[in-house]
């Protein structure tokens, strides 16, 4: 019953932003709220971009949205997966213990940390 | 003296034959021990109440009751064996109706919140959620599940703080942005 809940929620918050990123365009709406970090210091955070690419991806420009954040685009799959895992931890320890590992931990945030400094030497 | 003889020689006879007599008897009459030995087990109230089980339809229960090691044929002079404790007396306990996992369960590393709280608000917070996040495996894998629960609500309230920056944050941000 409580699982079920949280199907429900997450459903309605995936398809709330996808409405909201469907409707709005990020680049040009002033009300869309901008990274901090940008503002701050001028440089891409590893987030940069995904409200912009979520509006292209949702209209169908796969170019535009890899040109926005690519690893957002390539990790967006990944999100599913791992959403139905985190509600289903205590049904499959085993596979959670695996996918939340150690070694799984420090590879999502060196992947992370090397796509915010690649993307800032490379692609400004 | 033929007569006494013969009478004598008799006599000799029917003494060994009495003496085969009563050896047969009491051979025998060990032997019928031994045999009723079992049966001796019954009482007349154990014999009644089989017969009121019978006569009741009390069927012995489906499964097949253990079975006793068969008893030796027992010295009358030596005491009776005391019976193998069978494991019946344990069958009373409650059997958990599933089989426990070995490990109590991973508690929630919050990676992927924490993640994308870093990527899609704030990076400060969202690191130390990380941190923590990473932590909970580690502490959980050292088998310190104690820590690991501790780490997992600290990836949980930097989480929320995360997400609670980024709201303020635009919050504050976008009557600027009116403005300027």
């Amino acid at each position: 019953m409580k699982r079920r809940n949280a199907y429900i929620l997450v459903g309605v918050a995936v398809a709330a932003v996808c409405a909201v990123y469907f409707a709005v365009d990020p680049a040009a709406s002033r009300f869309v709220p901008k990274c901090l970090f940008h503002q701050l210091t001028g440089w891409q955070c590893p987030g940069c971009g995904s409200q912009r690419m979520l509006h292209a991806l949702l209209h169908g420009d796969i170019a535009a949205a890899w040109h926005h954040n690519a690893v957002l685009l390539l990790l967006l799959p990944l999100l599913a997966p791992l959403l139905w895992l985190e509600l289903n931890r205590t049904r499959h320890p085993r596979l959670y213990m695996r996918v939340h590992s150690v070694s799984v931990a420090l590879t999502a945030v060196s992947l992370l940390v090397a796509w915010w400094i690649f993307r800032n030497i490379f692609l400004s | 003296m033929e007569d006494k003889e013969k009478d004598l020689d008799n006599l000799e006879k029917l003494v060994e034959k009495e003496e085969k007599v009563t050896a047969h008897d009491m051979c025998s009459a060990e032997e019928e021990k031994v045999n009723d030995e079992p049966e001796k087990k019954l009482t007349p109230e154990e014999e009644i109440e089989a017969l009121w089980a019978e006569r009741l339809h009390l069927t012995p229960p489906p499964y097949p009751e253990p079975q006793q090691p068969p008893v030796a044929p027992a010295d009358p002079l030596q005491p009776p064996v005391p019976p193998v404790v069978s494991p019946q007396p344990f069958a009373h306990r409650p059997v958990p109706p599933c089989p426990a996992p070995e490990r109590e369960p991973m508690p929630q590393t919050h990676l992927v919140w924490s993640v994308l709280a870093t990527v899609m608000c704030c990076l400060i917070p969202g690191i130390v959620a990380i941190v923590y996040s990473t932590m909970v495996s580690s502490r959980y894998y050292a088998g310190d599940l104690e820590g690991a629960r501790r780490a997992s609500r600290m990836a949980e309230y930097w989480i929320i703080a995360s997400v609670v920056t980024g709201v303020v944050a635009a919050a504050v941000y976008l009557p600027l942005s009116l403005l300027a």
